[in-house]
């Protein structure tokens, strides 16, 4: 400080700058060249992750190379009862002019610990090929057993439809349902219970569309 | 002098100055991601990996930086090593990208690295890169053992979803140490982690005395430097 005194402040405070300038310029290109040869990897990471995510709930299908994927719009009249935004897509499995299931988007808002946003896989019969659970905020230890990966719990879906069992029987044990609900998380339980209900409903409501292959739909394209 | 500031010792960082559990720094993602073994290792290795190259950096740039601007200049080069990990894992290993989330930026946070960056400074650069390196082992040995304490514990496994780290093939290296139905989801939750710290830190100040190495001995600041390491450590004297 005292040299700074001395040879007058303007010195040390211009070369601080200087270096300065020079550290901000070196990580700026640092960061610009990883970035730009990460870039590719990432989105292709990222497209295959939402592939995965996608292909998890039709397992069936995950390693089939003669299908295709597509999705439609969900028509504004369904969104309530799904939870969803105007956005959301609705994936179809596809092998030639055939539909062989679709994946409907779901977002139940009444999780423990917020809201659960799930995706159920649907075959043509509208038999449930599986369900994922994409985000929620459920209490670690308890409640995240809705989660794949933590617990068989979700499985238990699969297989299930409509008639299997009845509409009215789409809810947790403790409601007078068919299923099961995790010991000490019975709202997480409830919440995906009843959505993946939901999702069963639209699908029959809506199932002359979404089985129709000439429905307007966009091609599998970057989201 | 204090000889581990001239040339880090092997135990500087991975025991008596280790940043867990003697200097306390970086607590809250040792906390968080030692859920399990993968999470644990997998920030092990990106803060190792930062604090490595951030410590040649600064060690290279020594005797270019003014007293004034060192602390923006170790920052930025902190965080640009944190910036470019972050990319190289979404790249690379997008899953354990995810599984880390918000714990890879954060990164630059951990008060570990600004510590270490400050003591870079008075070395040269093949031990400022040692010194980096035991750190960053010291941090990632606590964090990995916190991490299988606590998957033991809480799940009753151990190495699971290590596929995050290692790629597909990986999966198949989860161990069922304790009963398939075992749970006790304490040791998953945050009070079990602190309680696991508790108690290793408890175990490390126990066996100390017993190694003779009870007391690390009070660093002589080096003239004109500030220190930044706040813990287990006498103020520096104020003659600057």
């Amino acid at each position: 400080m005292s040299d700074a005194a001395r040879n007058g402040v303007s010195d040390s405070t211009q070369r601080n700058a200087v270096v300065l300038v020079v550290v901000g310029l070196a990580a700026a290109i640092l960061l610009s060249v990883v970035h730009w040869l990460t870039r590719a990897p990432i989105a292709q990471a990222r497209e295959r992750a939402a592939e995965a995510e996608l292909f998890a709930v039709v397992p069936a299908f995950a390693k089939a190379t003669d299908v295709s994927l597509d999705f439609l719009p969900v028509p504004p009249q369904f969104r309530t009862g799904l939870g969803i935004e105007a956005g959301a897509r609705i994936y179809r499995i596809k092998r030639g002019g055939e539909i062989l299931a679709v994946i409907v988007p779901a977002l139940s808002p009444s999780g423990y610990g917020g809201p659960i946003r799930l995706i159920a896989g649907i075959d043509r019969d509208g038999i449930v090929t599986g369900v994922k659970v994409l985000e929620h905020h459920e209490t670690p230890g308890l409640g995240d057993r809705i989660a794949t990966g933590r617990g068989d719990w979700i499985r238990r879906f699969t297989g299930r439809s409509l008639t299997d069992p009845p509409p009215e029987r789409w809810q947790v044990k403790r409601d007078g349902g068919a299923f099961d609900q995790i010991t000490g998380a019975t709202i997480s339980s409830r919440a995906v219970v009843r959505q993946v209900g939901r999702a069963l409903d639209y699908f029959n409501d809506d199932r002359a569309r979404l089985l129709d292959a000439g429905a307007i739909a966009a091609p599998e394209s970057a989201p | 002098m204090n000889p581990s500031e001239q040339n880090p010792g092997f135990g500087a960082g991975l025991w008596r100055d280790n940043p867990a559990l003697v200097q306390l720094l970086g607590l809250s993602p040792l906390l968080a991601m030692s859920r399990s073994v993968a999470t644990a290792l997998g920030l092990g290795l990106a803060t190792l990996a930062v604090l490595v190259s951030s410590s040649i950096a600064v060690a290279l740039l020594r005797k270019r930086t003014p007293d004034v601007v060192r602390i923006p200049v170790f920052l930025l080069l902190i965080a640009t090593f944190t910036g470019c990990v972050e990319l190289l894992l979404q790249a690379y290993r997008y899953p354990l990208y995810q599984a880390l989330g918000i714990f890879v930026p954060l990164i630059a946070a951990n008060g570990a690295l600004l510590a270490t960056a400050a003591a870079s400074r008075r070395h040269s650069l093949a031990s400022a890169a040692r010194g980096g390196l035991l750190t960053g082992l010291g941090f990632a040995w606590v964090l990995l053992l916190l991490g299988a304490l606590r998957e033991l514990l809480g799940q009753g496994t151990l190495c699971r979803q290590m596929d995050l780290l290692f790629g597909p093939g990986a999966a198949a290296w989860q161990l069922q140490v304790l009963p398939d139905d075992y749970e006790f989801p304490l040791w998953v939750l945050p009070p079990g982690a602190f309680l696991l710290t508790g108690f290793l830190l408890a175990l490390k100040n126990a066996i100390d005395p017993r190694r003779g190495t009870s007391s690390p001995p009070a660093p002589v600041p080096t003239p004109g430097a500030k220190r930044v390491r706040v813990t287990g450590v006498p103020p520096p004297d104020s003659r600057s």
